[in-house]
């Protein structure tokens, strides 16, 4: 027969052996499990870093398992920042200096590209269209999202060809969501051109 | 990639209107960098490396591009990509800023060099550009 002084040492050893398990297991997980950050991504091809931290693995090596999520329009993507929804978000430089001008405490802390000598993002024109050089623009049919990015890019583009915005037809919102609506509507005709 | 199936021709490129034209950056609220300084650093440690794998190995990042963007493969392959810089020259940013001043699109007095932060970067790069790190202090 165990003593009274044997038993309450076996009692606890048994306690002390059902609590501390689990609690070793979570230690150890807790130790393998990285802290999750997630970052809006708008399925263009310009978010490629983020891909490819994904896929090789940077962003765990560098201890931290980023998660991407989709989400459309930049003032949706940073009401879910500022609500803490999502950790992280693009944006662009129009937009950021819109939001110094509100003071809204948000940082940018890496850009995320810009334009170089291959570039091919800018105005495009209809294949068939008449237009050859930015001198030659007078009446084009313009569709372009309206962004203060667009409209810097567009008016800048036009006083190089010695336009300025009232000598064209600019479209305000024509900003199709994949190629092929662009495609289409060039074939058409309604448009001559889009800043894609 | 309009280009590739013949609908357009570019008339004009961003680099050929403003040269070096800035897309975008990543951006944090201000309260999520004060309260998670080293996963912000984490991010971007990974995101340097990404840079640095695009610029060396870009075939191959490039194959990643189909499964996030539903674009077919072979426009993936020879889409034109960004030229990816962690830290933009300031002048260039305060240049296009003043584009858009002088264009009336935005006022003059945003503070801009108050939106970017550099400090959660790799430490040597700090050094490049003009660092509004510098700027602040």
């Amino acid at each position: 027969m165990f003593c009274r002084k044997t038993r309450k040492v076996i009692a606890l050893l048994v306690a002390t052996l059902f609590i501390s398990v689990p609690t070793v297991v979570l230690a150890t997980e807790s130790s393998t499990e990285l802290p999750t950050v997630k970052i809006v991504y708008w399925r263009s091809i310009d978010d490629l870093p983020l891909y490819v931290g994904v896929e090789k693995g940077y962003f765990k090596e560098a201890g931290v398992n980023v998660e991407l999520e989709y989400i459309k329009g930049e003032p949706n993507v940073l009401a879910a920042v500022l609500r803490g929804d999502v950790s992280a978000g693009v944006i662009s430089l129009a937009s950021l200096i819109k939001l110094a001008e509100k003071k809204v405490p948000v940082k940018v802390v890496i850009w995320m590209g810009h334009a170089h000598e291959k570039t091919k993002c800018g105005i495009h024109v209809g294949g068939q269209t008449k237009y050859k050089t930015l001198q030659d623009v007078k009446g084009m049919r313009l569709a372009t999202s309206g962004s203060i990015n667009s409209k810097t890019m567009l008016t800048h583009a036009l006083a190089k060809g010695g336009y300025t915005i009232k000598d064209i037809h600019p479209l305000w919102g024509g900003d199709p969501d994949n190629p092929m609506q662009y495609e289409a509507a060039l074939r058409s005709g309604g448009v001559d051109a889009f800043i894609v | 990639m309009l280009e590739s199936h013949g609908a357009s021709r570019i008339l004009a490129s961003f680099h050929d209107i403003v040269p070096n034209w800035i897309f975008a950056g990543l951006y944090f609220s201000d309260d999520y960098l004060k309260e998670n300084p080293e996963l912000t650093q984490k991010v971007l440690n990974g995101m340097v490396k990404s840079f640095e794998f695009i610029r060396t190995n870009e075939e191959e990042a490039r194959k990643f591009l189909p499964k996030y963007t539903k674009v077919e493969e072979d426009l993936c392959m020879i889409a034109a990509l960004r030229e990816y810089s962690p830290i933009e020259p300031m002048d260039h940013i305060l240049t296009q800023k003043q584009l858009m001043v002088d264009y009336g699109f935005i006022k003059n007095e945003a503070p801009i060099e108050k939106m970017i932060d550099y400090s959660f970067l790799p430490q040597e790069l700090k050094t490049l550009g003009h660092s509004s790190v510098e700027d602040k202090q």
